[in-house]
């Protein structure tokens, strides 16, 4: 029987939560190298381009105010909720794809940990996308005093819809054969997500329909911003329709992170 | 708002049903034109605002007879004088009927009226009273509004903000880029 | 076989003891499919032992250490790593480094970068674990690429540093598969003075998977060869040979003019021989048994051809090498 003793660097006491760990990795990764500051590039411009429309065309300039900031929210949470699904997605699949998933999961951290680090860079690029927003939500909406209300409005629908989507992401790119399956599932589900809501009003009638409408948590998330940006509600009037965004997130995510232990070298066998 | 055009056609058979009566009464009383029941008064008889802009001001409506008056209708119009500005008022004010219950004989009564100008261009707004029955209708005097021109496209401003946030953003990947370069 | 005790009581942030032999397994198997890639495999490993895993391709070695090192479950059977048993993972893996069967690395981090998280993903906190890692990139000759991007580092300086990334824990067991794999002369070099030097410094259990069997002579103590998921060979490397009784060649000269006495005197004594190619009219081959020491089967071929009085111009062993044992027991079986 060997009886060697030997020193190890200090550990365990007092150790940092492996998620936070994982998460600044992830963050680093996706902000330092260019990668977000890439997109967030893609994302401003386009709401640069709608904006100078809005204020130089006259066609354009005759949509009301509310309905220019109305845009300039919807394009966000649009553009938001794409960033974050696609990162989600890429989170499993992407590192199994380029083979460094291996060495993740040969450390100790529970695989929980490491989803909860990936969607938390996910979730960077919503909140990015929210930022960047801000100064045309204020340049658009000064005069009709929307800004404040439209902010937090934004802040709030967008926030539970991009959990949601972390939450989609991480789930698919867990069980995904491949990174593209993974990335293009995720891509179609959103749009399917995103769909109801630009149906025109006559779909959207009768009982069944409505039901049908306010169970898919973007045109209900979508339906309040509406009523919020055009309609001059305030924040707490329409907070119901939040209800289905709100269950469908923390559903999904704790779906996600329950069968994080399934989450394995390869995708179907353990 | 369903009922309201219902409201407007009531008031505009008022109004017909009203008109031979009005030019008969006119007639007679060339010598002494009664005394209107009700009057109305605006606060203000000239505003302007830019488009987008709210404006808001107020009517007072004083019964100015004998008698308590009771179901008053106040309305709001809002016309242009220029026939190539087209108006659609209920762009303008979401609540353009008010109704006044009670008012006892010398009372008045305030009510306040809120406006978004939506188009530019000469406008005239005015705010007229009638009761139930077929009684005169009240108007109050013109209140000329004039918005301004369509925003002037304040071109520096705009393209301050959507030049200089990509172009905030642009330089930001740039100097991760750099960063990133020195690593190589 | 009284080194089999419980798990190691691990002293947090101190010394730990060293129970146990370093693998131990029974009955570890595990199937893709109708594929059974890893079949009942008996293993016992000593602490210290340098061990090469040999097998053709597909004969089961990756799938076996990723089983040990906990990223694959088994179908049946169950092991110890270091004393640790198969049903606690996480401590599995806080005893184990392993540098992955062609790994791909994060190329947008930094060496520093990378081998700090990692660290710290094993617990050490942020300053120890960039102090360990600027030690161990040293360890493994990459100090001046502290700061490259992993894109930038050639496939050799990659299998290093994910050398030094399996070593961040200070693991009591570390498996390499396949470490030299694509890499020229002297990046195949490099890491194998490289894991001698760790198995030396660190004291540490090696098991390097390969089917480069020079590798394996060069550096390894013990090996085990798998071929279809089953154990065929397992000892020492003379004890391999040995078992694997690979005949061995022995090269005979005689004046040419002796040669059909000396085919003749071989034949009467029940060696094997025939004459030797090349058109030299003095070479004679003969077959050497494998089970025998080759020194005992030499010297008692050329004994009766000396006392017969054929004149030994020379006379050589050929074979016996593990690359002989390995054929015969793999029968070139293999997935390519
Ligand atoms: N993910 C997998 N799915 C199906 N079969 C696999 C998988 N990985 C390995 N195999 C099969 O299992 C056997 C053992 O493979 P492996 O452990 O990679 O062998 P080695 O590392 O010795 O080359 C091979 O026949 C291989 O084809
Ligand atoms: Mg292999």
């Amino acid at each position: 029987m060997s009886e060697a003793t030997r020193t190890r660097p200090a550990t365990t006491a007092a150790a940092e939560s492996p998620w936070l760990v994982m998460a600044e990795q992830e963050l680093r990764d996706l902000w330092l190298s260019g990668r977000g500051l890439a997109v967030m590039l893609a994302h401003t411009t386009l709401l640069s381009i709608t904006t100078y429309l809005i204020a130089t065309n006259q066609e354009l300039n005759f949509l009301e105010q509310r309905e220019a900031v109305a845009l300039t929210v919807q394009v966000t949470v649009a553009v938001g909720g794409l960033l974050v699904v696609l990162v989600a997605a890429d989170a499993v699949s992407g590192e199994r794809e380029r083979g460094t998933l291996e060495t993740l999961l040969l450390t100790p951290v529970p695989r929980r940990s490491l989803l909860i680090g990936k969607g938390v860079a996910a979730m960077s690029l919503w909140f990015g996308a929210f930022l960047l927003a801000l100064p045309y939500l204020w340049w658009i909406g000064r005069d009709v005093g929307t800004f404040g209300s439209a902010a937090a409005g934004t802040f709030l629908a967008g926030t539970l819809l991009a959990l949601f989507l972390t939450g989609v992401g991480l789930l698919v790119t867990t069980f995904s054969q491949s990174n593209g399956l993974s990335l293009a599932l995720s891509f179609f589900l959103l749009l399917g997500l995103y769909a109801p809501h630009q149906l025109p009003a006559e779909a959207s009638r009768g009982w069944a329909g409505e039901t049908l409408l306010k169970l898919d948590p973007f045109t209900s998330a979508l339906l309040y911003l509406e009523r919020l940006v055009i309609n001059a509600h305030t924040l707490t009037q329409d907070l119901p329709l939040l209800v289905v965004p709100a269950l469908a997130a923390a559903g999904i995510l704790t779906l996600a992170l329950a069968l994080a232990g399934r989450l394995s070298l390869l995708p179907r066998s353990g | 708002m369903r009922t309201l055009p219902a409201r407007l056609g009531l008031l505009a058979a008022t109004l017909a049903a009203l008109l031979p009566l009005g030019f008969a009464g006119g007639a007679a009383a060339q010598s002494e034109p009664a005394a209107p029941a009700v009057e109305v008064r605006l606060d203000q008889d000239a505003a302007t605002a830019g488009p987008g802009e709210r404006i808001s001001f107020e009517s007072t409506v004083t019964n100015a007879s004998e008698l308590a008056r009771t179901g008053l209708v106040a309305h709001l119009s809002i016309l242009t004088t220029d026939p190539d500005v087209y108006v659609d008022p209920e762009d303008w004010s979401a609540q353009r009927t008010q109704y006044v219950d009670e008012l006892a004989p010398g009372a008045s009564t305030t009510l306040t009226w809120d406006v978004q100008a939506v188009t530019s261009g000469p406008l005239v707004l005015f705010v007229s009273v009638t009761g139930e029955a077929a009684g005169p209708v009240a108007s109050s005097g013109p209140l000329d509004l004039t918005v301004g021109g369509q925003r002037e496209v304040d071109s520096g401003q705009v393209l301050g903000l959507v030049l200089w946030t990509p172009a905030g953003v642009l330089a930001l990947l740039g100097a991760t880029l750099v960063r990133r370069r020195r690593h190589r | 076989m009284d080194v089999i005790t419980g798990g190691t009581g691990q002293v947090a942030g101190g010394t730990r003891p060293q129970t146990g032999p370093a693998l131990e397994t029974h009955g570890l198997t595990r199937s893709y499919g109708a594929r059974v890639a890893v079949d009942s495999v008996e293993l016992l490993v000593e602490r210290g032992v340098v061990l090469g895993l040999l097998g053709p391709n597909g004969a089961g070695k990756t799938t076996l250490i990723r089983m040990l090192s906990t990223v694959l479950r088994c179908d049946a059977g169950s092991f110890r790593v270091a004393g640790v048993a198969h049903t606690d993972p996480v401590r599995i893996r806080r005893a184990v480094g392993v540098l992955p069967e062609s790994a791909g690395y994060p190329r947008g981090q930094t060496c520093e970068e990378w081998l700090t998280l990692h660290a710290r993903l094993f617990g050490v906190r942020r300053r120890d674990a960039r102090a360990l890692a600027a030690r161990l990139l040293g360890e493994v000759g990459l100090e001046d690429r502290r700061r490259s991007l992993i894109a930038g580092l050639s496939r050799g300086m990659r299998q290093r540093l994910g050398i030094a990334r399996a070593l961040v824990n200070d693991p009591e067991v570390v498996f390499l598969d396949e470490p030299t794999l694509g890499l020229d002369p002297f990046g195949q070099r490099q890491v194998l003075d490289l894991v001698t030097r760790i198995a030396r410094e660190h004291g540490v259990t090696v098991v390097l998977s390969t089917h480069v069997l020079d590798e394996v002579e060069q550096i390894c103590d013990r090996v085990v060869i798998l071929n279809r998921g089953r154990v065929v060979a397992d000892g020492t490397m003379a004890e391999v040979v040995r078992r694997a009784a690979a005949p061995r060649e022995g090269r005979l000269e005689v004046p040419a003019d002796h040669r059909a006495r000396a085919l003749d005197t071989l034949a009467a004594h029940h060696v094997p021989a025939e004459p030797g190619a090349n058109g030299h009219l003095g070479m004679v081959r003969l077959e050497l048994p494998g089970d025998v020491a080759p020194e005992d089967s030499s010297a008692a071929a050329l004994r009766c051809l000396l006392d017969a009085g054929v004149p030994v111009l020379g006379f050589s062993v050929e074979g016996g090498r593990l690359s002989d044992a390995f054929l015969r027991v793999t029968r070139g079986d293999g997935d390519e």
